[in-house]
């Protein structure tokens, strides 16, 4: 009798082991995955966005290089949650110079960075091949500093 | 009881791999999600790099010179092609410029005048590809209006582009311009209108380049095109003596010459239309109106009256526009009839005015793009300030009730089809007036019309967006059409 009440005891001190040991991979499995996933939605989301404000900047008119710089309240019809995007133009953008902003109700902390300029290769200096021209701009979305989406725009009139 | 040994161990294993197999399916699942996500973030980053080299090959054609009419980079471009061994069935090609280490684009011609852009980028495995048409040189029927000399005054919400090559004159606020409107001088804004209160849409440019109107000697040119029927009315007589007046019937016309010292007159009736679409008068053209269901630029070497209707009709006798004659305008619209069946496009030019003679009808319709290489468009008896911008003479007998026109115009000297005083009062004349542009006349141009050494971008489409290649080297594969996709697949 004391035998087999001895082998029970080891059989339960092992089960319990095992048992511990796959609750504890369990939970720190989906608390993994939980971040992962929060992770890749975060990602998800800051880069639809980027494109959503790539988008806009290839939907608003090109204007002209003598437009005065953005103001406050064109940036902020830009880029608000609706659809219209107000009077602010590619070059009033230009001069603007980066427009940072932090949309409302948007799950990502940060602020994003809209950039319309002449350095089509990104290189810091406009003096490359085809840059400076007013009817050839890149348009660059960051947030927190790290790039989102970016392209060229031509402008066909100007 | 020895039996049952280990029952406990065998009875928790199960478990254990059944969480082992939840954690698995957990991971993968998220990774797959990742995958999923950086695959769309990568899709979207090659169509943007590919818009840029699209955009930057443009802006290259745009700002290139021309020579003898022909466009230098894409005639390089497509020249060189062969040379540097683009692998492309449509002709030449070029990589013109890599905005990234991994996107390119080229150009293919594709007919007489016509070239095709392709960009193509890849990124990070996935690949988009971007096209462009070119038309080397733009018809000068692209204009709702234009006006070389003298300011050009518009205001409501024109369709067409617009431009002059002096002061541009935006009247009223809230105007809408839906396309390009560029002036060389400036804008002056009148009546109410700022840059606050109206809208540009299809680009603007208050600073432009000159676009340089045809001379005579162009206009001549176009006398290789024509059928010869004049100078075989003329039988040998010199055409300084006649004066010409035309009738369009459809498909056919009538031409008759009149002896400019009343002597007589020599007339053909019922001719067809000519067969490379130019009927070439070498002498001031007196009279022209009807109807026309064909392609047809009238060009004189004078200038041009419009003494009728001149109308666009098919073969069941349907307008192209409804209510182009009505009695009353203000309750019937001009618009488009879905009812009419013909193409028809007529260009008028001329190297003097092409004035209403005093005698057209008190409702008016006029169809067709007219072009005025050293006048003027509209009402007879007019002159100008020396900068055109006052009227100095009218004639107040020349009142009428209403002109609907659809087509375009591009003069020298400035458009007028009403002159109003202070109050608005109508002093000469049509009191009620409707323009609407012509889309048509932006592809389909009258025959041989004049154009402009400037390039036309037309037909921006998502060709490809598929994944394959390298970061960098996916461009081997590219051959044109054999990566179509809808453009609703590309991830946006």
């Amino acid at each position: 009798m004391r035998a087999r009440a001895g082998f029970a005891l080891v059989e339960v001190l092992i089960t319990l082991g095992i048992l511990g040991f796959v609750t504890m991979s369990i939970a720190t499995g989906v608390g993994a995955g939980h971040r992962a996933t929060a992770a890749i939605e975060r990602e998800a989301l800051l880069h639809a966005r980027g494109q959503e404000y790539l988008e806009r900047l290839l939907a608003i008119p090109f204007g002209r290089p003598a437009d005065g710089a953005a103001s406050g309240a064109q940036l902020t019809e830009a880029f608000d949650d609706d659809s219209d995007l107000g009077t602010v133009t590619l070059h009033r953008l230009r001069l603007f110079g980066p427009a940072l902003f932090e949309p409302a109700a948007f799950p990502v902390a940060g602020r994003f960075t809209v950039l319309v300029d002449g350095d089509l290769d990104g290189n810091g200096v406009v003096a490359g091949a085809d840059e400076g021209r007013n009817d050839l701009l890149r348009i660059s979305v960051l947030h927190e500093g790290r790039l989102l989406a970016r392209t060229v725009r031509f402008d066909p009139i100007g | 009881m020895r039996d049952q040994r280990g029952s406990l161990l065998l009875a928790v294993l199960p478990l254990a791999l059944l969480a082992g197999g939840f954690v698995l399916l957990t991971t993968t699942s998220s990774r797959a999600y990742l995958a999923e996500m950086e695959a769309t973030r990568r899709q979207n980053a090659a169509w943007n790099e590919a818009n840029a080299a699209l955009s930057i090959a443009q802006a290259r054609i745009k700002s290139s010179a021309y020579a003898a009419n022909r466009n230098v980079a894409l005639a390089e471009a497509t020249e060189q092609g062969a040379e540097v061994g683009l692998d492309n069935a449509e002709g030449g090609a070029l990589h013109l410029f890599a905005v990234h280490p991994a996107s390119e684009s080229w150009v293919s011609r594709l007919a007489d005048g016509w070239y095709q852009i392709d960009a193509v980028a890849s990124v990070g495995g996935r690949r988009a590809q971007v096209r462009s048409l070119v038309r080397e040189r733009d018809p000068f029927s692209r204009f709702g209006a234009f006006v070389n000399r003298h300011p050009l005054g518009i205001g409501g919400s024109p369709k067409g582009d617009v431009h002059t090559n002096r002061v541009m004159q935006l009247f009223y606020a809230g105007g809408v311009y839906e396309d390009a409107v560029t002036a060389r001088d400036g804008f002056e804004w009148l009546v109410g209108a700022n840059a606050g209160n109206t809208t540009f849409s299809g680009g603007v440019d208050d600073h432009h380049a000159a676009i340089p109107m045809p001379n005579a000697a162009e206009i001549a040119t176009l006398a290789q095109y024509g059928d010869g029927a004049v100078e075989s009315l003329l039988g040998g007589a010199s055409a300084s003596l006649f004066d010409a007046k035309v009738t369009l019937r459809g498909t056919h016309y009538d031409l008759l010459l009149v002896r400019k010292d009343g002597t007589g007159t020599l007339t053909a009736t019922s001719l067809p239309m000519p067969g490379d679409g130019v009927l070439f008068v070498p002498m001031d053209l007196k009279a022209l109106e009807g109807t026309l269901d064909a392609r047809l630029t009238v060009v004189s070497t004078g200038g041009v009256t419009i003494t009728n209707s001149l109308r666009y009709v098919d073969e069941a006798g349907e307008p192209a526009y409804r209510n182009g004659l009505s009695t009353n305008p203000d309750a019937e619209p001009y618009e488009p009839n879905p009812a009419y069946a013909g193409n028809a496009s007529l260009g008028v030019i001329a190297n003097s005015h092409i004035l209403y003679a005093s005698g057209v009808p008190t409702y008016l319709e006029v169809n067709g793009f007219f072009f005025s290489a050293t006048g003027r468009y509209g009402l007879p008896g007019l002159t100008f300030t020396a900068n055109g911008t006052y009227v100095t003479a009218y004639d107040p007998t020349f009142k009428k009730q209403s002109c609907r026109r659809y087509g375009g115009i591009a003069t020298d000297l400035r458009i007028v089809s009403t002159v109003v005083n202070g109050s608005g009062l109508v002093l000469s004349g049509f009191k009620k007036g409707k323009s609407v542009y012509d889309r048509r006349l932006l592809s389909e141009p009258p025959p041989h019309f004049l154009a402009i050494d400037r390039p036309l971008f037309s037909c921006y489409r998502v060709v490809g967006s598929l994944p394959g290649g390298e970061q960098g080297r996916g461009l081997e594969g590219r051959a044109v059409g054999a990566v179509e996709r809808a453009a609703a697949e590309v991830p946006q």
